[in-house]
């Protein structure tokens, strides 16, 4: 009583003041301030927030009366400079501020009569009101409008002792809203309890240690009730969930006939969290104990249970992820491999190399190359696992020859070029091609000279692209350019049209101006040599269409205006629109490219032609 | 008047749509079959909340049944409905969907201000939580997300996948062979990381509110009331809801809010601290406006072991690491002044796995990597940011106890009061 009657004898004193001294008021100054609105650093809002402090109580309740309901005008300057005010009297050393500033806003929220003008007052004295702002704060509590925002306010300040006292508020006409929002903002700092009782139906001493277990006085009473919870079959998975996660909580590993029985649980939720919680139980005999129950378990969860016994150390656990990798279910293996980890990796090595020599399918290869390659110094631990011969290699399985090759290209692991030399010349067609991609990333000079003689040597065309893939990328990575062209050279008189065209093919991928002069040879011998090999030629202009740079363009339009043969002319005019069209992604620079090129046609079937691609690239601009 | 209570299905909606709508184009799934069609059957079922936005994107996840969607707009509802199959059931009150028991996992893809409180609801009825970045709006609603996902056995996947797979936004690389970086000290330690427009990531100051709205009236297919949930009232306009809520503070935290997790989280995964926060945070920021999050320019936050993350916002050039150790740099495009980096990189072991099926996860009840607990850790990064900015001073920060150190202010901020009825 005494409170309101002080705070009223203050309040109206301000108001009297601020009546009194409204015209004296600087306009100006308050102009000036909320034109430096919002302040760009900490030291500028720093200056505007002391300056304003400055000024007297009128000067921030003008700030204040500028506040308005938004349909009648929105001042964004004050909205800011306010916000920013309240902020600033918030730190450390301004409480003297903090106290007037607060006193400033209570004032302005009871002079304003629009909710939207008292929600934004509340808002900032949510950030920044103390125990005095309650106190002015509780009229609103019974207000019919605003009730609700005036009681979270009280919840921001005072938290829940402050909430609590509002149950005692006498309102003129009391309403059921305001009880509830009173209601909901003390939920807000512990309604579980109350949630729980009404939700899960069990006894509230065991959901009050649930709740709060630093409270539990009878703790064999409470794990007494939480086993016959878990005996509830009427009690939702979720919930017996929680009662197990407790169990566990209380009774440690007291509770482990609980989560064996639970991981039996046909509820994924309860025997997932079974399985969450055995993590948490430590020692052999633990694993022991789950290790007994992997015959019994669902097939679901068996994969499961060995997921979990991988993150354990001890023994038991560690064989029976070894005799997961053998075991018939893909599910359960491919649980055991993905369980292991970088640290666990080492102690299973030679198991995932066995069972890397058992598996037949890829998913399986793949499972276990990921966990092969979380191994740290996985390449000496292999190493010494085929004592130094690299030989050993070649009577494996084509599948673990290509998953080593795997490895080793991704790992880089120049120190087992050799292998991957070995398993270059391997029958299988397939490991070859693997053979070829590790070398492209850990190959020397000797390995581009081999790969230069599978290049000629392989059957299949795959392969050779293969291997020609593979000595572009180590002739650019060693910088072999110059002896790779030069064996080019000396081999293209030697060879066959089909080799010529890989030789050729090579000098594209090699790309640099040497190579580009080399091709440059090769193609006018070949097209101008009489008599003509149609099919070698056509194939060299195709080649020179998907050149590197520019300069294949360039030739391929020299080449077209000099040839006479009808057809070959035509063919390298083909070329000559398709390397425009590669060349120029954008269609207004095909166009441009497209136009010179109808320019040069000299009969009415290459005008076509180009014409057909200058519609095609208009079409594909208007896309 | 629109169907507050009953649950609407697809047939009731379409018939209502000619009506309501001016015109809808249905062409059923089941009768353009396609590549995400999939058969009732043993398969996990799932409701969707939120369809207006991100939610349109979880429609099409592949690997499960969606059975139901939900969001307080009708068009937003019809437009869903009409794009699922036959059987799908529209909502407008979250609280029908979670009461249903045919349900698995719901997908919470609805404004940020309303995560928790939707995701702790569905942790009470048993339901797997597939939940939209940012994780919370609050610290204080994370804290509370954790405990009821935790305390019910539900598995929990935050939507940020980069610290998985997919380029790391402008970065240039994925975040694997980060991690293998850092994890095997290539570096040293500690290290400070930089994420900025410079390394790759721009925090999209587009997403800022305006400081100037005037009521207009409440579309009719939207309940505003419902839109508005937990947050304090403001009269509607456009801008407040749907494409742009993002950039007012009751709703989201601007740009840092919509980008902060898809960057810090992969972050705080490889610098370790996924069950830890900062302890300082530093602010260069304009103050800000009490409603409209606006920009800022350089966020600065360390943790108790010396690493520091740098939220830049207008540095740019090439010279700026992304990380910067004791033994070296490693720059955009996954660039290092470390001698013969490549080879040193892969010849390290690789990170242990990650496994990004969630609905595998919801089969074999493993916890998914991104889960409620350090998808709250980086969350709190951003909502460090948030409160920073919008106090515009530096702050300390107990990531045990999870407070604020001596700022009321700060600390105020950390669970906010909610608009009755609604609680976490």
């Amino acid at each position: 009583m005494k409170f309101k009657t002080n705070y009223r004898l203050l309040l109206g004193k301000v108001l009297f003041f601020s009546v009194l001294f409204a015209q004296v008021v600087d306009a100006l100054t308050i102009e000036t301030f909320l034109q430096s609105m919002p302040p760009q650093t900490m030291n500028e809002s720093k200056a505007l927030f002391e300056q304003a402090l400055h000024e007297n109580d009128l000067f921030l309740l003008s700030l204040c009366e500028r506040i308005l309901p938004a349909e009648q005008g929105v001042d964004a300057a004050s909205h800011y400079a306010l916000y920013g005010l309240s902020q600033y009297v918030m730190q450390p050393d301004k409480t003297a501020e903090r106290l007037r500033v607060n006193r400033v806003l209570e004032i302005s929220l009871i002079r304003a009569h629009h909710p939207e003008v008292q929600r934004f007052f509340m808002s900032l004295l949510g950030l920044c009101g103390d125990r005095v702002t309650l106190k002015v704060l509780e009229p609103y509590v019974c207000d019919p409008v605003v009730y609700d925002d005036a009681v979270r306010t009280i919840a921001s300040i005072g938290g829940f002792a402050a909430v609590s006292m509002l149950f005692t508020l006498q309102c003129p006409e009391d309403s059921e809203n305001k009880d509830a929002s009173i209601q909901n903002a003390l939920a807000l700092f512990g309604g579980e309890l109350e949630d729980l009782a009404r939700t899960t139906g069990l006894p509230r001493v065991l959901l009050t240690a649930i709740v709060a277990p630093e409270g539990i006085e009878n703790q064999v009473y409470v794990a007494q009730l939480c086993r016959e919870a878990l005996q509830n079959k009427d009690l939702k998975p979720h919930y017996r969930a929680m009662v197990l996660r407790f169990l566990v909580h209380l009774d440690h590993d007291a509770a482990l006939p609980e989560l064996l029985q639970a991981a039996s649980s046909s509820e994924p939720i309860l025997w997932g969290m079974a399985l969450h919680l055995a993590g948490k139980l430590e020692g052999e005999a633990v694993s022991e104990a789950w290790v007994s129950i992997l015959t019994q378990v669902d097939e679901a969860v068996k994969p499961q249970v060995i997921f979990m016994l991988g993150k354990r150390r001890d023994d038991t656990a560690q064989q029976a992820i070894r005799n997961a990798m053998r075991d018939p279910s893909w599910e359960v293996r491919r649980a055991a491999y993905e369980t292991i980890t970088k640290e666990s990796g080492h102690a299973f090595l030679n198991d995932l190399l066995e069972a890397m020599g058992r598996a037949d399918e890829q998913r399986e290869v793949k499972a276990i190359k990921s966990s092969l390659l979380r191994i740290p110094q996985l390449e000496e631990a292999v190493w010494g696992e085929i004592s130094g011969d690299w030989n050993a290699v070649l009577s494996l399985p084509t599948a673990q020859k290509r998953a080593y090759l795997d490895i080793l290209a991704d790992r880089k692991a120049t120190r087992f070029a050799p292998m991957a030399a070995r398993l270059a010349v391997d029958e299988n067609v397939q490991v070859r091609q693997s053979a070829y991609a590790t070398l492209a990333s850990v190959g020397e000079t000797e390995h581009a000279e081999l790969l230069f003689e599978q290049l000629l040597r392989e059957e299949d065309t795959s392969a050779a692209d293969s291997a020609r893939d593979a000595l572009a990328k180590v002739t650019h990575r060693l910088g072999l350019e110059a002896m790779v062209i030069d064996k080019i050279k000396h081999a293209l008189s030697t060879q066959s049209n089909e080799q010529i065209i890989r030789l050729a093919k090579t000098l594209r991928d090699v790309g640099s101006p040497e190579a580009f002069d080399t091709f440059r040879q090769m193609v006018e011998q070949a097209v101008f040599a009489k008599p003509q090999d149609q099919e070698q030629s056509s194939a060299l202009l195709d080649i020179l269409a998907r050149w590197q740079t520019s300069e294949g363009e360039a030739l391929l339009v020299s080449l077209w205006q000099r040839l006479e043969e009808e057809t070959l002319r035509m063919e390298a005019l083909k070329q000559c629109i398709v390397s425009i069209q590669r060349n120029y992604p954008d269609p207004e620079k095909q166009h441009e490219h497209l136009f010179a090129l109808e320019e040069k046609c000299t009969t009415d079937s290459e005008r076509q032609l180009v014409s057909e691609a200058l519609v095609k690239s208009a079409i594909t601009g208007l896309k | 008047m629109y169907h507050s209570s009953a649950a609407t299905t697809r047939r009731m909606f379409l018939k209502e749509s000619v009506r309501w709508a001016s015109v809808f184009s249905i062409v059923p799934r089941h009768v353009l079959g396609g590549a995400h069609f999939t058969a009732p059957s043993e398969q996990i079922t799932r409701a969707i909340i939120g369809v207006g936005g991100m939610g349109k994107g979880h429609l099409e996840y592949p690997g499960a049944r969606t059975v139901a969607v939900c969001d307080v707009d009708r068009k937003h509802l019809a437009e869903s409905l009409a794009r699922l199959e036959p059987g799908v059931t529209g909502y407008r009150d979250f609280r029908e969907v979670l009461a249903r028991d045919d349900i698995d996992v719901v997908h919470i893809a609805t404004p940020p201000h309303w995560h928790g409180i939707i995701c702790v609801e569905a942790a009470k009825a048993g339901k797997d939580i597939w939940c939209e970045k940012p994780m919370t709006r609050t610290i204080g609603e994370g804290q509370r997300v954790v405990k009821a996902v935790q305390r019910h056995g539900i598995l929990f996947r935050l939507n940020t996948w980069f610290r998985f797979k997919d380029n790391f936004y402008g970065f240039g690389s994925p975040v694997l062979p980060i991690k293998k970086i850092v994890e095997n000290r290539l570096l040293g330690w500690p290290l400070t990381v930089t994420v900025g427009p410079a390394t790759g990531f721009d925090w999209k100051f587009q997403w800022s509110g305006l400081t100037n709205l005037k009521p207009e009236p409440i579309p009719e297919e939207l309940d505003y009331d419902f839109w508005l949930g937990p947050a304090p009232y403001k009269p509607y306009h456009p801008h407040r809801v749907h494409n742009t809520f993002r950039g007012y503070w009751d709703y989201d935290g601007g740009g840092l809010g919509d980008m902060g997790q898809h960057y810090l989280d992969p972050v705080q995964y490889f610098l370790e601290k996924d069950d830890t926060s900062p302890v300082s945070i530093s602010v260069d920021a304009p103050l800000q406006h009490p409603d409209a999050a606006g920009s800022w320019r350089r966020i600065e936050m360390t943790y108790a072991d010396g690493c520091k993350v740098i939220l830049d916002a207008e540095s740019t050039g090439d010279h700026i690491p992304y990380i910067s150790g004791p033994k070296g740099n490693l720059y955009k495009g996954l660039r290092s002044d470390i001698s013969n980096f490549e080879r040193i990189l892969a010849s390290l072991p690789d990170p242990d796995p990650q496994d990004t099926d969630f609905y595998r996860a919801v089969r074999t009840r493993r916890k998914f990597p991104l889960n409620e607990a350090n998808g709250h850790r980086s969350c709190t990064i951003v909502n460090l940011g948030v409160i920073a900015v919008r106090l515009g001073r530096d702050l300390r920060y107990d990531p045990e106890q999870e407070r604020f150190i001596d700022d009321d202010a700060a600390n105020r901020l950390i669970l906010q009061p909610m608009r009755s009825p609604w609680r976490i």
